[in-house]
């Protein structure tokens, strides 16, 4: 089980904030979100991936336990 | 005086409050034409008046208000207006910038700019209508906050013309009354809130100033401004950025990245992550407390929020406030921060440096250095803090000089988080080093925008290595002179987060945008040859830049994308050599020692900003000396030789007062070594 977080602008478009799943890649994570939400699987691809407070990739690995946080982009203030 | 160029009123008005006497100021086309608007021209203004000998509280500083030739054009996101004076929180010249629609309504009333010089001996409400100053009595006014002022300013202009009439206005709090050295203009819901310009405003007696009229901005070219307006907005609402980022989530919504990137001041910037985050960040403010978007006039972003405090809706807070009411003081209660927000734009305080200030004085006590009753976490109290600052009663009397003071005085310099006196934002450097330079340099001190702003590129938006300092001084410089002169031509600087194409942002794992990323470190020679020939780039960036072109339509200016950089570096040059004056060297362009030689992650000594290294090739690639003075080449080159201080600087170069070398130790140059 991983817990699956979403911040940023794509959070408040389709309404997903946090769940838990199984996922063993983020790139399954994030299909598992796209089924989850009925967005097109492109859009949480886009986003910045990071894994337990460490950036990581679309094919990085999860393991159980793990949180993944996806970043849609952010600009300035 | 008129003008042959559009976009301007032609008409800048010297106000001497002492004697109440009127003048028009000088300016010229020539003075136009190098120094454009805002900022800039404020810049010119001040350099022209001040001397060394100035007094912050005196009248003879001058207290500069300026609007830019892209306001009153219909150019997107342009209602704004600058706030220039000898801050009294620096003691260098500041600048402030404020959206709303004060500097639309100065236009319209005829003016490009107001000059004011001297104290009133009672308080006074200065109110322009069509280019004539009335002077008010305003001890009625004086004491109010600021949105019973503003309130009280609108029924008095309403009683004296029969009907309500649409003003522009700016007012101070309680803070500026009692000059607090950190103390705002507030205008309307925004606020013009660094450096202390309140607080000049409150020593010189004026309360508020209005502004009115039925004046229009002539443009030089109508049809094709219209035409690139057109194209301008659909390009800012199409953005990742300026379409759907900053409209949905303000600027709140970079709290979660700063976190995930090390980047959130916490605990008065001992840490770069907040455990609590997700209490105090942009998503639960959108999704649980704003009512309504809101933006400036002819905005199309509309990154401001509105919440509710007491069953009333008031402005919701920006990230800097959110980050620094919350993990820097270690409170995750957002809706206090939503009612301090209220509360310090009531009382005119600007809430970084309030809130830095704070986090300081709890730190202090923890440290047993001074007994004030403060501590991180404990919060239920904040709200009297404020008023004791805003009317310096307690210990609000000494926390309103600031960090630099306090420290000064109970030490704790390495913790005091400002650079020159102003107190950072809550963006932590450690995590994004070229941010770090920026704040360093910053001409007005700790300020990420008048930094250049690395970092948007050092995780914001993109994902240049943020620990590396290659390439860093080189960007840095050309953020800052863009960013210098969008502001001086009346433009807000979110505007500039569009620079980037599309793709780039919305698409970080692309090979282009990867590549991008790459190469800003090894790219520093090509920036710093263009840093040094701007003239080189002598065309307009279609799409992503438009401001360059917007400024030859509005003005009838020769303009191109070089002529807009140059004209910046001009600006910044000159803050910079009006500083020299008041003593500002390299020693000063520092940080607090936390953030240069305590690296933020145990053992990673990278996770420290390399200040001295960066501002080394900085002043280089600024035709600077290594004592951060700008040379009389440098001045020659940008057209500032004709600069009654000019002449001045070249004998003192002659006597061989600027050595090209560092005349001290900066501050933050422990462990790296000067
Ligand atoms: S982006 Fe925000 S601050 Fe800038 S002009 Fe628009 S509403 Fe005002």
């Amino acid at each position: 089980m991983v817990t699956i977080k979403l911040f940023g602008s794509l959070r408040l478009k389709t309404g997903f904030k946090e769940m838990q799943a199984y996922a063993s890649s983020v790139s399954e994570a994030c299909a598992l979100l796209a089924r989850a939400t009925g967005h097109d699987k492109k859009e949480f691809k886009n986003c910045l991936f990071v894994i337990n407070g460490k950036q990581g990739k679309y094919s990085s690995a999860l393991a159980e336990g793990d949180e993944l946080v996806l970043m849609s982009p952010s600009g300035g203030g | 005086m008129s003008t042959k160029y559009g976009g301007y009123m032609g008409k800048v008005l010297k106000i001497n409050v002492s004697t109440r006497e009127v003048t028009e100021y000088p300016w010229s086309d020539e003075e136009r034409r190098l120094f454009i608007g805002g900022k800039s021209m404020a810049a010119k203004i001040l350099g022209d008046n001040l001397t060394s000998q100035t007094k912050p509280f005196s009248a003879e500083n001058l207290l500069v208000i300026t609007t830019g030739p892209l306001t009153g054009t219909g150019a997107p996101s342009s209602s704004r207006f600058n706030v220039s004076t000898l801050s009294p929180q620096t003691k260098i010249i500041t600048s402030s910038n404020c959206g709303g629609n004060f500097g639309y309504y100065l236009k319209k009333a005829g003016l490009d700019g107001l000059v004011i010089e001297g104290r009133s001996e009672t308080p006074l409400w200065l109110h322009i209508r069509n280019g004539e100053v009335v002077f008010n009595d305003a001890a009625d006014m004086w004491g109010l906050k600021t949105g019973p002022a503003q309130k009280a300013l609108d029924e008095r202009l309403a009683a004296e013309n029969g009907k309500p009439v649409k003003n522009g206005k700016l007012v101070i709090g309680p803070a500026g009354e009692n000059q607090v050295l950190y103390s705002a203009i507030i205008s309307n819901e925004r606020v013009a809130g660094r450096g202390g310009t309140g607080a000049v405003m409150g020593w010189k007696n004026i309360k508020a100033i209005t502004a009115s009229g039925n004046q229009q901005v002539r443009v030089a070219e109508p049809e094709k401004m219209k035409a690139l307006n057109k194209k301008w907005f659909k390009y800012l609402r199409s953005h990742p950025l300026t379409g759907d980022q900053l409209p949905r989530l303000g600027t709140a919504g970079l709290v979660s990245t700063m976190q995930m990137n090390g980047q959130l001041s916490t605990k008065n910037y001992n840490y770069g992550r907040y455990d609590d985050f997700e209490l105090v960040n942009g998503e639960t403010l959108a999704e649980k407390y704003n009512i309504v978007n809101k933006g400036c006039l002819t905005c199309p972003i509309k990154c401001a929020r509105t919440v509710e405090v007491d069953g009333k809706p008031v402005k919701g807070p920006e990230l800097e406030t959110l980050g620094l009411l919350g993990g820097g003081i270690l409170n995750n209660d957002l809706e206090a921060i939503l009612k301090w927000n209220y509360e310090l734009d009531e009382l005119g305080m600007d809430t970084i440096s309030t809130a830095s200030t704070l986090a300081y004085a709890m730190e202090a006590r923890e440290k047993g250095l001074w007994d004030n009753g403060l501590a991180f976490g404990e919060t239920e109290d904040i709200s009297k803090i404020w008023e004791d600052i805003a009317y310096r009663r307690g210990i609000g009397d000494e926390l309103a000089n600031g960090s630099r003071w306090l420290a000064e005085k109970y030490g704790g310099k390495e913790f005091a988080i400002n650079a020159k006196g102003l107190e950072l934002a809550a963006y932590e450097p450690r995590r994004a080093v070229g941010l770090g330079l920026g704040y360093a340099v910053s001409n007005r001190g700790g300020c990420h925008l008048n930094g250049g702003y690395m970092i948007l590129l050092e995780g914001l938006s993109m994902n240049v290595d943020p620990q590396t300092p290659h390439g860093k001084p080189d960007m840095t410089v050309m953020f800052q002179d863009l960013m210098e002169m969008v502001s001086a031509a009346g433009q807000c600087l979110f505007t500039t987060y569009a620079f980037f194409p599309p793709p780039l942002i919305s698409k970080p794992h692309a090979w282009y945008t990867r590549a991008f990323c790459k190469a800003v470190p090894v790219i520093g020679p090509v920036l710093r040859l263009l840093n040094k020939f701007p003239g080189m780039l002598c065309f307009n960036i279609p799409v992503v830049f438009n401001q360059s072109k917007a400024l030859k339509y509005a003005t009838g200016m020769p303009m191109n994308f070089g002529k807009f950089f140059k004209a910046g570096k001009r600006s910044y040059t000159l803050e910079r050599h009006i500083n020299t004056r008041f003593g500002i060297r390299r020693k000063d362009d520092s940080l607090p020692a936390r953030l240069t030689d305590v690296p933020q992650i145990e053992g990673d000594e990278k996770t420290r900003v390399p200040l001295e290294r960066m501002k080394t090739v900085y002043y280089h690639a600024r035709g600077w000396t290594q004592d951060a003075v700008p040379t009389p080449r440098t001045l020659k080159k940008l057209g500032l030789a004709g600069l009654a201080s000019y002449k001045e600087t070249c004998e003192a170069f002659r006597r061989g007062e600027f050595q090209d070398k560092p005349a001290g130790r900066s501050a933050g140059a422990g462990k790296e070594g000067a």
